[in-house]
């Protein structure tokens, strides 16, 4: 029997979004808070101690990148895909955009890009140190545009970021410095960067199409490979946006647009793709699940113990169908068990990205309620 | 009776000619291709779309896309691209197309360790294969034609109707002619190359040759003689030091042309000898290219320097400036250009827009008649 509980995020009262969630070493779990919908608000950077259980606000992005908080520009409203622990415990994380300026009704990010005085000054990339609870900013690495995501290549010791609105790829090392932008990667967004045991990086694209980073020669590789998308479509709004890398050398990934879980590996031949089929057993008569399983897609994937944990994410639809549907896939015997939906009283999170604590419990952080809240499940 | 039908049908739909080459499209909307996505078994990579040519015997663009790889790609009228073949340099810095105005194209490319080359195309096979077979291309070879520049960067390239010869323009203001038959390049002259503007164009009538350099100034070349003419092209006060033209071309006696410091968009008539300034299309702040059409109108990409962000405008005397807003597509991918490069105008008013940001990405604009 799972138990749900529910941490709210008292500390960031008018934060609306989380979309990042990570553990370091040490234990800790990082949330980035983000006011996406509130005209000039600031994301926040809050940390979770799953021994005490306790929440604590680490920084304000207004006051870590030098920015005047109600200034006509977009402000520092997002942290979005981008924290990156390190071995060390060190956190690395960078800021995005898309919360519209202080008195501003909408963000439109063409609008605003040529717009010299509403403009999103650019994204900083900053680094805390929880030893010594100390934060600095490197400054604005991606002028004008935010970063959707990054990822820390240990190996390398340097980062891959892809930025919003341009999805253009850029790389830094670890003082955010020798900025090299390899160009445009996808018509628009990247949400997910996974490395994978060949030591390279793997994302897809807006439309499925996977892409190969290989850091040590830092080059890219554009494959000929299409990950899987709903027939009624030729893959458009479908990126890999969430994944992880199994024991048996599968890449387990939820698509932005299909239902079903899904897993590749690349292989010297090519990429071999697999589709795990619906998230449930065919049989299971229960008509919302029915409805998660084949209008929803897999969000916040969690490897544990040879498991893929997921969630059945259902955004739109009737409200009784909308919610996060914990769901497990066994990749050694490939037994799909539903486990139960996240719940607190009648409240039903929707939740994005997902993390193994220390303590062996899942998190995931919600992003569409104010205050947001952390979510943990043990099993 | 029904069946009987149905044979008489299919028989005419085999023995009537069929108007192909004509888009399905909606006037005034923007279509995006991916290379490496959009065409079948491409060896297109990444990189930018830095020239486009059109081909009038057969309705097709050409195009080149530099970068690690150079390809020469085409793209016909319903919108199928094929990627014509590799030209044989490594890591092109500039690259440029020239049309001869029968059967070739010329493409005059500097590699990564500034070495210039010219390559050569003909048409003949592709022209053939597309009226015979619709949509099936075989190619003839991008041919090396054994002529190189050493530490010289391509700047501009055209083709002069007077004499026949293509002239191009390098970094060092070195102005050679190459012509195709003898397959000769000949020195002719040189311009100052103090804040070169990477342009040229041709008096029909005459041969004479026109650029701009040294802030911004005329220079023509005639009778293989520069004279540096006392007409500038338009910039804001004080900022003559970095004047310079994004495109020149030659229309009704007239040179049409745009800058790259302000977006300006200009006219300079010959017989008068004076330049009006034509205004600024929009908030963006480099007029990147354009392309004029048989009516007069020209249409142009703007983007600013470093964020890009690529609009499309129309300029008309009779209507002035009309912007046609960013460059975006929905199919058949969605997509943006951030960084158009070029704009070439095909048969019917459609565009075709090559973009930078390493990506080998085009766009189709189709224009709205007039």
């Amino acid at each position: 029997m799972a138990t749900i509980k529910r941490y709210i995020i008292e500390n960031c009262p008018s934060h609306d979004t989380c979309w990042d969630i990570a553990v370091s070493p040490d234990g800790y779990i990082y949330i980035g808070a983000c006011m996406e919908h509130t005209p000039g608000g600031i994301a926040e950077l809050v940390q979770f101690n799953p021994k005490t259980k306790k929440l604590r606000s680490i920084a304000n992005m207004a006051e870590v990148t030098g920015e005047k908080y109600g200034d006509t520009h977009a402000p520092q409203g997002k942290i979005h895909l981008s924290l990156c622990p390190t071995r060390e415990g060190v956190m690395y994380g960078s800021t995005h955009c898309t919360t519209p300026p202080l008195k501003d009704r909408m963000w439109d990010p063409w609008a605003m890009f040529t717009d010299d005085r509403r403009c999103f000054r650019g994204a900083h990339f900053y680094r805390y140190n929880p030893k010594f609870d100390n934060i600095e900013d490197f400054g604005i690495i991606t002028p004008n545009e935010g970063v959707s995501v990054m990822i820390l290549d240990e190996d390398s010791q340097r980062f891959f970021a892809a930025t919003f609105p341009k999805s253009h790829l850029y790389s830094w090392n670890i003082k955010g410095r020798d900025i090299m932008d390899f160009g445009r990667v996808s018509e628009h967004y990247i949400l997910s960067l996974i490395k994978y045991v060949d030591g390279k990086i793997y994302f897809t694209d807006y439309y499925g199409r996977l892409i190969c980073i290989d850091p040590k020669e830092m080059k890219l590789d554009f494959l000929d490979t299409k990950l899987l998308h709903p027939e009624y479509n030729d893959g458009m709004r479908n990126w890999m946006a969430h994944g992880v890398v199994g024991h048996d050398e599968w890449i387990y990934a939820g698509m932005y647009s299909y239902s079903n879980l899904i897993r590749f590996k690349p292989t010297k031949k090519g990429v071999e793709v697999e589709d795990l089929g619906l998230g449930i057993e065919e049989s299971n008569k229960d008509k919302i699940l029915n409805y998660a399983f084949t209008k929803g897609a897999p969000a916040g994937l969690i490897l544990k113990d040879e498991v893929i944990y997921f969630i059945q994410l259902v955004y739109f639809g009737p409200k009784e169908f909308v919610g996060s549907y914990v769901s497990s896939y066994d990749t050694r015997t490939g037994k799909k068990e539903y486990i139960e939906v996240l719940k607190d009283v009648d409240f039903k999170p929707l939740v994005w990205k997902g993390v193994l604590g220390i303590d062996g419990n899942l998190y995931w952080a919600d992003f569409d309620a104010v205050p947001p809240s952390l979510w943990s499940m043990s099993l | 009776m029904e069946k009987d039908n149905k044979t008489k049908k299919e028989s005419k739909f085999f023995e009537e000619p069929i108007e192909f080459g004509k888009p399905i499209v909606t006037k005034g909307r923007i279509f995006a291709f991916p290379l490496k996505s959009c065409i079948r078994e491409s060896n297109i990579r990444r990189g930018n779309c830095v020239s486009i040519v059109w081909d009038k015997k057969s309705f097709i663009f050409y195009g080149l896309v530099i970068g690690e790889e150079s390809h020469i790609f085409l793209f016909d009228s319903n919108s199928t691209i094929e990627d014509v073949g590799k030209v044989e340099v490594e890591n092109a810095k500039n690259g440029i197309l020239v049309f001869d105005g029968l059967d070739n194209i010329v493409c005059i490319i500097t590699d990564g360790s500034d070495t210039t080359r010219i390559f050569t195309h003909n048409l003949d096979t592709a022209r053939r294969m597309y009226s015979h077979m619709w949509g099936h291309f075989t190619f003839s070879p991008i041919e090396y034609k054994d002529i190189l520049l050493e530490k010289e960067i391509i700047f501009a390239v055209g083709k002069n109707n007077f004499d026949g010869l293509i002239y191009f323009l390098t970094n060092k203001g070195n102005i050679y002619t190459y012509s195709i038959e003898e397959n000769k390049l000949t020195y002719i002259s040189k311009v100052d190359d103090k804040n070169l503007s990477k342009v040229i164009c041709f008096n029909p009538e005459n041969g004479n040759v026109y650029g701009v350099t040294k802030d911004g100034n005329f220079w023509r070349l005639s009778n293989k003689k520069i004279n540096y003419l006392d007409i500038w092209i338009p910039c804001m006060k004080n900022r003559n030091y970095v004047a310079c033209a994004g495109n020149l071309i030659w229309f009704e006696n007239r040179i049409f042309g745009c800058t790259l410091q302000d977006a300006y968009l200009f006219e300079y008539d010959i017989e008068d000898g004076k330049v009006k300034n034509l205004g600024r299309p929009d908030e963006n702040s480099e007029i990147r290219d354009i392309d004029i059409l048989e009516d007069g109108r020209i249409f142009g990409i703007t983007a600013s320097k470093d964020r890009g962000m690529g609009r499309i405008f129309c300029y008309s005397k009779e209507r002035g400036f009309e912007d046609m807003g960013i460059i975006q597509a929905w199919q058949p991918v969605h997509d943006f250009a951030y960084q158009p490069l070029g704009i070439k105008s095909g048969s019917s008013g459609d565009f075709l827009i090559g973009n930078g940001e390493n990506r080998a990405n085009i766009f189709l604009y189709c224009s709205a008649p007039f």
